[in-house]
């Protein structure tokens, strides 16, 4: 046999093992519902099974779920170290709420007190929408939301309608003026990202034939509705960090000209995970392929071997990337060393920790990170440790409620 | 991807620790998630029948994941057999990615097509496949699991490879 060929076998297996352990994440959600054999006989769960394998309306859910399954990759387990607290230097506080959506059978947008976690407002999907994406605008009192049709699980719609709504949040928190915002679209919308000052929408969507993914942006005034696509060629061979295929986390530059596009871009090695890339997007461009009109900040792999970046979205004044990055302490143990880190641009160096903590896990798959939203200032952030979601800033972790509740949080 | 060596003393602490990654092997197997978790199911379910005389005595694992694979061979007979049935034009029934529509178009592209190609592969040639590159089986392993030699787990897993390198160049 030649080397050649012995190279080719390991590099498609490679791949294979990549996209097994990926589709593995997807379908985790699905399975871990099931009980104990002890609590359950098999004959039961068939039956109750044949009446309706998913209801129809958790099938996009699942799916904007699915999407934090495959980033946090992982199921955390309870002992947490925060870092040390640091007086803070913030002059003005958090946002004075934050949103959450909901898990179960009626899940919804809840509107939450920043300074205790209470609920002081509801956006409930209704019988025929299910909501899959929420956004907040710099000025801390508008929200938006996306939402599907509820989908029929034994005949899904490949490019579903789309439509985003709007809110505003009074002073004490309760939920008013909710209206459709711009025009109805096609396609499945998994990332939402309201400009800062609230006046267009940036999203992905899916729409089943090629290309599938397109990044679009909507003026909300007009309806007018600008769109990229990618043109990497779908090989999985191809080792550029401009190979964005969607859907990548969206983050606005403040002065809403450019978008930043974090994603995974695609490497053949086995810890494909940690190859991210961040791309800029000039968004006067209008249309066209995203790789004519962007160029890439900032990018990883596959020198990564301490602290890699699993995420990293932009400073409102685009000067800086504030990155969670992770480090496995114990290989082939459950320790995880966790930093939400400052990249300054161009040179891509850590210039700041801006919090650090420790998690014991059981992990499931992947490697185990901070999720966090920031807020206009780029000072608060919105983070998921473990099973917790809390705040952050100047390395200090503000708890707001446990995270097993819910599938997001915004800002 | 080992499933984690959690000690499991009891039948609810053996579910716990393995249950997830066995339902994930037999749905690349079988193609379905529900029809993956009824073999895993009944796997259990007959390993508690029998559990007062086993426990303490054997390594569970190794045999849980021949008896899932066994498992699925078993539902693909009784499909097969139920398709003769009802259908005119009876072939092996063909799996499919174990993932419903939604979270299929969260892998990018190429993944995609690679589980489709997957799909196709003859049963012996997946079921070494997803053991070797998805439960990390060695090949001697997969040998004690599936009950052939060595050898043949080599040269099936080398096959298996080809033949998913010719489907995609094909589906180009």
């Amino acid at each position: 046999m030649s080397t050649e060929q012995e190279r080719r076998r390991q590099e498609l297996a490679d791949q294979l093992s990549q996209a097994l352990g990926a589709a593995a994440e997807l379908m985790t959600e699905r399975i871990q519902a099931s009980p104990a054999p002890s609590t359950r006989p098999a004959r039961d769960r068939r039956s109750s099974r044949r009446g309706g394998r998913l209801p129809g309306w958790l099938v996009p859910l699942a799916a904007a779920a699915a999407v934090a399954v495959v980033v946090a990759g992982s199921l955390l387990v309870s002992r947490i170290h925060f870092g040390a607290s640091q007086p803070s230097s913030a002059t003005s506080g958090p946002p004075a709420f934050y949103l959450t959506l909901g898990t179960g059978i009626s899940p919804q947008v809840e509107v939450h007190r920043a300074s205790d976690g209470a609920v002081t407002g509801t956006v409930p999907s209704t019988r025929e929408w299910s909501i899959t994406a929420m956004s907040a605008t710099a000025g801390d009192r508008t929200f938006f939301v996306s939402e599907t049709p509820v989908q029929n699980p034994a005949k899904p719609n490949l490019c579903p309608a789309n439509r985003f709504l709007r809110f505003d949040v009074t002073a004490t928190g309760a939920v008013t003026g909710l209206r459709q915002a711009g025009r109805q679209v096609a396609g499945l919308n998994l990332q939402l990202a309201a400009s800062p000052d609230g006046t267009r929408l940036a999203y992905w969507a899916y729409c089943g034939s090629e290309p599938a993914w397109g990044l679009h942006v909507m003026n909300l005034a007009s309806g007018a509705v600008s769109s990229w696509t990618s043109n990497w060629a779908g090989s999985v061979n191809t080792t550029s960090p401009a190979d964005v295929s969607g859907p990548a986390q969206i983050s606005w530059a403040a002065d809403g000209r450019s978008l930043a596009l974090n994603y995974q871009w695609k490497g053949s090695s086995q810890a494909y995970l940690a190859y991210q890339a961040v791309l800029l997007l000039n968004i006067s461009s209008k249309n066209g392929p995203i790789q004519d009109h962007s160029r890439v900040l900032w990018h990883q792999g596959p020198g990564c071997k301490t602290f890699c970046v699993y995420y990293a979205q932009l400073s409102p004044d685009g000067t800086s990337l504030v990155a969670s990055a992770t480090k496995i302490v114990r290989l082939g143990g459950d320790e995880y060393a966790m930093s939400l880190e400052r990249i300054s641009l161009p040179d891509g160096r850590v210039s700041d920790v801006l919090f650090h903590t420790t998690i014991f896990s059981q992990v499931t798959g992947g490697v185990p990170a901070l999720q966090l939203t920031g807020d206009s200032s780029a000072t608060y952030w919105l983070v998921q440790v473990g099973k917790n979601l809390g705040w952050v800033s100047d390395g200090q972790f503000h708890l707001l409620q446990p995270y097993g509740t819910i599938r997001g949080a915004a800002w | 991807m080992r499933p984690s060596a959690e000690p499991a003393d009891d039948l609810a602490g053996l579910f716990r620790a393995h249950h997830l990654e066995l339902v994930r092997l037999a749905a690349f197997v079988i193609g379905d998630v529900a029809a993956g978790e009824d073999v895993v199911q009944d796997v259990f379910v007959r390993l508690q029948q029998r559990w007062d005389s086993l426990a303490g005595q054997w390594d569970p694992l190794p045999y849980l994941r021949t008896a899932v694979v066994n498992g699925c061979r078993s539902a693909f007979k009784r499909r097969a057999s139920l398709q003769r049935r009802h259908a005119a034009a009876a072939a092996e029934p063909l799996p499919v990615p174990p993932l419903t529509a939604e979270e299929s178009v969260l892998l990018s592209e190429d993944r995609r097509r690679l589980l489709a190609a997957l799909a196709l592969l003859p049963r012996r040639r997946r079921e070494v496949l997803v053991l070797r590159y998805y439960v990390g089986l060695s090949e001697a392993e997969i040998a004690t699991t599936l009950g052939i030699s060595p050898g043949t787990v080599k040269s099936t897993a080398a096959r298996g490879l080809d033949a998913l390198a010719r489907i995609l160049e094909e589906a180009r």
